[in-house]
């Protein structure tokens, strides 16, 4: 009887034991889940922003950087800033979870137009912003607005 | 009665076993996890950086149009250096990564661009010690 008891006990305890060391390998496989979701968003948001800083190059004015970044209704303006949405496999979508927001400040230089623009990436209706870099654009000649 | 020990040993190994075996996977995940989370902060980082020295590069491109239009020859412009008939700007940035514009004069008061090339800071290593004393 004796040894049946200690029998149970012994189990007792290596399953409590094997349930702890499970509770803590659950919390860093849950600590290294929420490191990756992180690293994807940053990944895409830095592609997203890089995508939209080539489109400010690109654009000659407020409108063009509209009619570049519009696709499937994913842009609009909202203010002076242009805002795009993307999904989560950074394909436009008015729905999308990616929020891009480009601001596109022209300046009158003597010899064209100086374009200063911050472009923010913030995921849904987070204010917190994931990424932000500024950029600029000299057009020459032309006058961008 | 002799089997009870056996089997507390055995499921004691199998349990050791599983512990291990998860401790290790969950070792890995968390430092890959980490890994692609610091590589994706150094990829923003780096993108940054960059697109700052290319707002420094348009101002100054806005700047050097500026003096070109009142008159100010390409090779005049300052902090400039002349380069087999280039007219060279280096916009500094951070870590040693450079911007290199090369400018040339497009005949109608204002400038074309030949140039426009990141390039890094290097020193080469010339101390390497004595390979062969002879």
């Amino acid at each position: 009887m004796r040894r049946h008891t200690a029998f149970y006990m012994s189990t007792l305890f290596l399953l409590l034991l094997f349930m702890g060391v499970l509770a803590v390998l659950t919390g860093v496989f849950s600590q290294a889940q929420k490191k990756s979701a992180e690293a994807k968003q940053l990944t895409a948001a830095t592609e997203l922003a890089r995508n939209a800083a080539e489109a400010v190059a690109d654009a000659g004015s407020r409108a063009d950087l509209l009619t570049l970044l519009q696709e499937s209704g994913n842009a609009a303006m909202d203010g002076e800033t242009v805002c795009a949405s993307y999904d989560e496999e950074l394909r436009p979508s008015a729905a999308g979870i990616y929020r891009v927001s480009i601001t596109y400040e022209p300046t009158a230089r003597i010899g064209g137009t100086l374009v200063n623009s911050t472009v923010t990436v913030r995921m849904g209706e987070n204010p917190e912003a994931i990424c932000s870099l500024s950029t600029a654009v000299y057009i020459r000649g032309e006058r961008a607005g | 009665m002799k089997q009870n020990p056996k089997q507390i040993g055995l499921i004691c190994v199998l349990l050791v076993t599983m512990t291990v075996c998860l401790a290790v996977l969950a070792v890995l995940a968390l430092t890959t996890a980490d890994a692609d989370k610091r590589l994706a902060e150094r990829s923003l980082a780096v993108t940054q950086r960059s697109y700052t020295q290319e707002q420094a590069a348009q101002t100054w491109l806005a700047e050097a149009d500026a003096r070109l239009k009142n008159g100010t020859a390409l090779s005049d412009l300052p902090d400039t250096e002349t380069r087999n008939g280039v007219t060279v700007k280096v916009i500094a940035g951070q870590e040693g990564e450079n911007l290199v514009i090369g400018l040339t004069d497009d005949g109608a008061g204002s400038y074309r661009i030949v140039l426009w090339k990141p390039a890094s800071d290097w020193t080469p290593d010339t101390d390497r010690g004595t390979l062969w004393a002879g």
